[in-house]
C-alpha cells in the first residue's frame, strides 16, 4: 500500500492541497483531510480500459479515427461539458478551432451571472489566503453558500492559524445558513437575515439603501428584520477588512445576475472609505480554469465559437449543432441528448458507453498530473498522480484526434 | 550554413555603426566561418538595415491582471477577431491581445524576446502558462517582492540581511524569474490596512516599515546575490502630481547601488501651472544623466484607447475614477500582492494626457546615454506595444515630430520644451534602446548582438523614409536562425525558450517558509515551487539559465 501526502484534491474549485490519500490495489481511500466530496471522488474506479464504438469494444486508435471522422464530417460540432484539466482545455481549444466548434462548458450558466457583472462593472475581488488572514468580518449572501465547498468555512473562516485576525469573526448571512455551516461558526457573532428568492434582493437593496443613508422611513420593514440590518451595518462600519461571499449556484437563479451586479456595487462604494471585497466560490469541474485559458487563448471566457473560423464570444445556437464532443473528467455527469454523433471522453462508463464513440480517459490529480484554476481565479494548483491507471489523459487523446485529422484532410 | 551577405549592419554592442557587412548563420548561432566552410543558402541583403532580434525588456504578456485586463476589453475582442491558418493559431485584441496574437505581432514588428514584469509569485504558473502559449518569443519574468507578508514580517522583525537574501533567492527560483521587481513598496500591502497613500519614508501600518526600508533590503539583497539585472522599480506615488520628488529621493535611496526605474514617464510630473500639473522631465533626466547606477524605461503613453494593468492596486483603486470605459478590477490577493486593470483612453486634447505623452518624450531626449533608457510604453499601460514603430519615428525624426506636436492640446505643447530639442535618435541607437542595452543590463550574453556565438536572432529591414513604415514590418525575422518572418508576417514557428537564473540560498530558509506556508498560506510550500520540469512541460521548450554575477569579477 502507497501513501501519498499532500495531493491536490480536483472535485471542487477550493482545490484543497492537504490531502493524505492511500492508494491499496489502485483502490484509494483518504487518510486525513477530507470531504464529501473528496471521499466519492477519489473512489471512483479506474476509468475502463476499452474503447467502444456504439457500445462495442475497439481500440484507442480506432476510436481516435472514428471520432476525427465524425468531426469532419461535421460542420457545427460542440464540445461541451469540458470537465477536464488545463492541458486538456489547450487541447480541446485547438480542437475547436480546427472544426469551427461551439464550447459549453457544464459550469457556463453559473459562470455567466459573474462574468456578465465582472465585465461590464468590474468588481474588487479577494483570494483564499486573504479571507483567512485579513477578514474579520464575512458576510455570505445566498442559500447556503458554502454547500459544494465543504471545507471553506474550516480552513478559511476557522483556520488554526490567522496573520491578522484574532479568533472571533463578524458574520453575517443574507439568506438561508445551511446547518453544518452554522454549526460550524457557531464560536462566530453572526446575524442572519433568511430569505428566498427575491427577499435576498430586497434585502441587499434595503441594506445598500441604508448604508447610503438613502432609506426611507415609509418603508415596510419589520422591526426584527430592521434590527438586524442595522446590526450588519454596525458590523460592516467595524470591519477592519470585510469580505462579500457568494456562489452564482447559491442565489435564486432568476435573479443571480442583478445580485452580483449589486454586491459588486457595494463593495466598490464601501471602498470609498473602508476596506471590502468579494469572493465568488465558483469554477469546480474546471470551470475556472476554462474561462482562463479561453480568455488568454481567444480573448473571450465563456460563450465560445469558432464557426467563422476566428473565435468569437457570442453564444452558439446549441440546437444548432450536428456532433457533439463531450469531456468529463471528474464526474459521471451524463451529454445532454442532442441526437447527433456523439464522441464521449469521459473517465467514468455508466451511461455513456452506448455513444458512437467512447474514449477512457483518466482524472486529472488521480490517474495524471496536471494543473487547475482555483476559485480565486488567480492561484493555479498543480495535481498529483497518485495510481497506475494506464489511462490517457483528455489532452493525449484530444491531441491524438488532431494529429489524425491533420494527417488525413477531409 | 546560411550567409546573410551585404547588409548594413547595426551591432552597438560590437561597436558596428551601419558597416556593410556579410554575418554567417549555424546551428542557431552566429559563427566566424572556417575557410572552406560549404554555404548552403546566401540571402542578399543589399541595401538592407540588419540588427539582432529586439528584446522588449518591460510587457505586460502574461499573468493573471493581463487577463482579467483581456476579459475587461470583450467589445475590442469582438472588434477584432484574427482568423487561424496552416500555421497560425486564431485570437483576438488589438490592445491586451490573446497569447497568439501578442507572440505573432511582436515577431512581425522584429521583436524575438519579451519579458513580464511583474510576476507575483502566487500567480507565476499562470504567467509562465500564458508564455508558454505566446509563440515566437523567448520570455522571461520578474517576480514582484516588496509586498509579501513574508517579507515584510523579517523587516518588522529586523531579521539579518542573509535571510532575506535568501529569502529573495528562493523566491527566484520558486517562481523562475529571470530579475527582482518591487511595485509600490509595501503600498499595495498597505492598501489592504485601508492606507490610500504610502511615501518612501511613510510607515505601512501592518508592520511599520517605509518603502525605504524595502527598497534598501531588496537593494543589498540582489547586489550580494549577483542578479545581473538591477531592482526593477515601481515607485511610490505612480501617476500623482509633484511625484517627481519622490523620484528624484528614491534615486538617491539607491545610494549608487544598481537601480532601475520602470514607466518614469508616470513618475516624472510636477505641480506646477494652473492646472497643477506640469512636467519634471528635465530634472528626473538631469539625475538619471548625473547617476550611472540608474537605469530606465519611460513608459510612453500614446493616444487611443488602451488599459492600464498594474501589481500597484492602491493607485490603481485611486485611478479607477478616470476609468474609460467604466469599468474596473482591483485585487487583494493572497498576502502576497495585488493588482489593479483600469480602463483608459488618453486623448490628445486632453492637457494632462498631451502632456504626458510630451513628458515621456522629452525624458528619451533628455537622456544622454542610451545605454541606460529602454524603449518601452510599458504596454499595454502607455499603449500597446504595436504602436513601438510609431514611437521609434517620434523618436528619429524630429519634423514628424513636430507634426504631431502641433496637433495635440497647445496648452500642454506649450508647457513642454519638447518644441526646442533637436535631438533625433540614429538607427545606431535605436538598435540601443531596442537590442543591446536590454540584453546588456539583463545579462543576456547572447542576445541583443550580432557578434559570434550570438544567437542568430536577427531582423532584417528595408530603410524607408517613413520609420514607422520601416519598423513596422521588418522583411526578414530569423529566430535562433530560422527565417520565422518574411515580408512583416509570419512564416515558420521557431522553437522558444524560457530565461531564468538560480541564485543560490542556504536551504535553511525552506524550513521557515515550510512552517509559515503550513501555517498561513491556503496552498503547500511544494505547490508552489514550479520546478524546471515542470516550465519545461508545458513550455514545450528549454530553460535558459544565466549566470548571476561573480563578485569577483564586479
Amino acid at each position: 500500500m502507497a501513501t501519498a501526502a499532500n495531493v491536490t484534491c480536483p472535485f471542487c474549485s477550493l482545490l484543497c492541497d492537504d490531502l493524505t490519500v492511500r492508494n491499496k490495489q489502485q483502490q484509494l481511500d483518504i487518510s486525513a483531510n477530507d470531504c464529501r466530496l473528496a471521499v466519492q471522488g477519489f473512489a471512483a474506479p479506474l476509468p475502463p480500459a476499452q474503447a467502444r464504438l456504439k457500445g462495442v469494444p475497439t481500440t484507442i486508435n480506432q476510436a481516435v479515427t472514428a471520432a476525427s471522422r465524425i468531426l469532419q464530417q461535421s460542420g457545427k460540432p460542440l464540445i461541451a461539458g469540458l470537465g477536464t484539466d488545463i492541458d486538456g482545455i489547450r487541447a480541446a481549444l485547438q480542437l475547436g478551432e480546427k472544426t469551427s466548434a461551439a464550447f459549453l462548458h457544464s459550469g457556463e450558466r453559473q459562470a455567466t451571472h459573474n462574468l456578465k457583472a465582472l465585465q461590464t462593472r468590474g468588481g474588487i475581488m479577494t483570494t483564499l489566503a486573504e479571507v483567512k488572514n485579513r477578514a474579520d468580518t464575512i458576510i455570505f449572501i445566498g442559500n447556503h453558500v458554502t454547500a459544494d465547498y465543504p471545507r471553506f468555512i474550516e480552513r478559511f473562516i476557522n483556520p488554526p492559524h490567522s496573520l491578522f485576525v484574532e479568533k472571533n469573526r463578524k458574520l453575517a448571512y443574507l439568506g438561508r445558513p445551511g446547518i453544518k455551516e452554522l454549526d460550524e461558526c457557531a464560536d462566530h457573532a453572526a446575524v442572519v437575515i433568511s430569505g428566498q428568492g427575491d427577499e435576498i434582493a430586497d434585502n441587499l437593496a434595503l441594506l445598500r439603501a441604508k448604508l447610503a443613508g438613502t432609506d426611507s422611513q415609509s418603508t415596510d420593514i419589520s422591526a426584527p428584520k430592521n434590527r438586524k440590518l442595522n446590526q450588519i451595518i454596525n458590523m460592516i462600519r467595524e470591519a477592519q477588512y470585510g469580505v462579500l461571499v457568494w456562489s452564482p449556484a447559491a442565489l435564486p437563479q432568476d435573479h443571480a445576475d442583478l445580485i452580483i451586479s449589486s454586491l459588486l456595487d457595494l463593495v466598490r462604494d464601501l471602498n470609498s472609505r473602508q476596506r471590502f471585497a468579494g469572493l465568488s466560490l465558483s469554477g469546480s469541474n474546471g470551470a475556472a480554469s476554462f474561462q482562463n485559458v479561453a480568455t488568454w487563448q481567444t480573448g473571450f471566457p465563456i460563450g465560445i465559437n469558432f464557426r467563422s473560423g476566428s473565435p468569437s464570444g457570442a453564444d452558439a445556437d446549441i440546437s444548432d449543432v450536428d456532433s457533439l464532443l463531450w469531456i468529463s473528467a471528474f464526474s459521471d455527469d451524463t451529454p445532454p441528448t442532442l441526437n447527433v454523433p456523439t464522441i464521449i471522453l469521459s473517465a467514468h462508463q455508466t451511461g455513456m458507453s452506448d455513444a458512437d464513440v467512447y474514449i477512457p480517459i483518466g482524472i486529472p490529480g488521480i490517474d495524471h498530473t496536471g494543473n487547475l484554476f482555483r476559485t480565486d481565479s488567480i492561484i493555479n494548483i498543480p495535481l498529483k498522480k497518485v495510481r497506475d491507471s494506464n489511462s490517457h489523459s483528455a489532452a493525449w487523446v484530444i491531441r491524438e484526434i488532431i494529429s489524425e485529422i491533420e494527417g488525413n484532410p477531409a | 550554413m546560411i550567409k546573410l551577405e551585404g547588409g548594413k549592419v547595426y551591432d552597438p554592442a560590437n561597436g558596428i555603426d551601419g558597416k556593410v557587412m556579410d554575418l554567417y548563420i549555424q546551428d542557431g548561432k552566429l559563427v566566424k566561418p572556417a575557410p572552406d566552410q560549404k554555404i548552403h543558402q546566401v540571402m542578399y541583403l543589399g541595401g538592407r538595415v540588419v540588427m539582432a532580434g529586439g528584446i522588449d525588456i518591460h510587457t505586460h504578456i502574461g499573468g493573471g491582471k493581463v487577463n482579467i485586463a483581456r476579459l475587461l476589453l470583450a467589445e475590442d475582442h469582438s472588434a477584432s477577431p484574427v482568423d487561424s491558418s496552416p500555421l497560425t493559431r486564431s485570437g483576438s485584441g488589438t490592445i491586451a491581445p490573446t497569447s497568439f496574437v501578442t507572440g505573432y505581432r511582436y515577431a512581425e514588428m522584429g521583436y524575438t524576446t519579451c519579458f513580464e514584469p511583474a510576476m507575483m509569485p502566487v500567480n507565476a504558473r499562470q504567467s509562465h502558462l500564458e508564455m508558454a502559449d505566446t509563440p515566437m518569443l523567448d520570455t522571461g519574468a520578474y517576480v514582484l517582492l516588496g509586498n509579501d507578508d513574508f517579507l515584510l514580517r523579517l523587516l518588522q522583525g529586523k531579521k539579518e540581511q542573509a535571510v532575506i537574501n535568501d529569502y529573495v533567492a528562493w523566491t527566484i527560483q520558486a517562481a523562475r524569474a529571470m530579475a527582482v521587481k518591487v511595485v509600490n513598496p509595501g503600498g499595495i500591502s498597505a492598501f489592504k490596512f485601508n492606507q490610500r497613500k504610502l511615501d518612501l519614508d511613510e510607515k505601512n501600518n501592518g508592520y511599520g516599515v517605509t518603502p525605504r526600508n524595502i527598497l534598501c533590503a531588496l537593494l543589498d539583497a540582489l547586489d550580494a546575490l549577483g542578479i545581473p539585472h538591477p531592482l526593477h522599480v515601481h515607485g511610490c506615488n505612480l501617476g500623482v502630481p509633484g511625484n517627481y520628488l519622490t523620484t528624484l529621493d528614491t534615486i538617491a535611496a539607491a545610494e549608487g547601488k544598481p537601480l532601475h526605474l520602470t514607466h518614469v514617464q508616470f513618475h516624472s510630473y510636477g505641480r506646477e501651472g494652473d492646472r497643477k500639473f506640469s512636467s519634471a522631465a528635465a530634472l528626473i533626466a538631469e539625475a538619471v544623466n548625473r547617476n550611472g547606477n540608474i537605469s530606465i524605461d519611460v513608459g510612453q503613453i500614446m493616444f487611443g484607447q488602451t488599459i492600464t494593468t498594474s501589481a500597484d492596486s492602491m493607485m490603481q483603486y485611486k485611478g479607477h475614477t478616470h476609468a474609460s470605459p467604466k469599468k474596473w478590477v482591483c485585487m487583494d490577493i493572497e498576502c502576497d500582492a495585488g493588482c489593479g486593470v483600469v480602463p483608459f483612453r488618453y486623448r490628445d486634447r486632453n492637457f494632462v494626457n498631451a502632456l504626458q505623452w510630451c513628458i515621456g518624450l522629452e525624458i528619451f531626449l533628455l537622456v544622454n546615454d542610451p545605454w541606460r533608457v529602454f524603449l518601452t510604453t510599458d504596454h499595454p499601460n502607455g499603449a500597446p506595444f504595436t504602436s513601438y514603430p510609431h514611437l521609434i519615428r517620434l523618436l528619429m525624426d524630429k519634423g514628424f515630430r513636430n507634426d504631431m506636436l502641433a496637433t495635440i492640446n497647445q496648452d500642454a505643447a506649450s508647457a513642454s520644451i519638447l518644441s526646442s530639442i533637436d535631438r533625433e535618435y540614429s538607427l545606431y541607437e535605436i538598435a540601443i534602446l531596442t537590442r543591446a542595452a536590454p540584453a546588456r543590463s539583463l545579462g543576456l550574453r547572447n542576445l541583443g548582438h550580432l557578434g559570434y556565438e550570438a544567437t542568430a536572432d536577427i531582423t532584417v529591414y528595408k530603410p524607408d523614409d517613413n520609420l514607422e513604415a520601416m519598423f513596422s514590418r521588418p522583411e526578414y525575422v530569423f529566430k535562433r536562425g530560422e527565417l520565422c518572418v518574411r515580408n512583416g508576417k509570419v512564416c515558420a514557428i521557431p522553437a522558444t525558450s524560457s530565461h531564468v537564473i538560480e541564485p543560490d540560498y542556504d536551504r535553511d530558509i525552506e524550513k521557515t517558509l515550510k512552517s509559515y506556508f503550513d501555517k498561513y498560506m491556503t496552498m503547500n510550500l511544494d505547490n508552489f515551487k514550479i520546478s524546471r520540469d515542470e516550465l519545461e512541460g508545458y513550455n514545450q521548450h528549454s530553460l535558459l539559465v544565466h549566470d548571476c554575477i561573480n563578485k569577483q569579477y564586479r
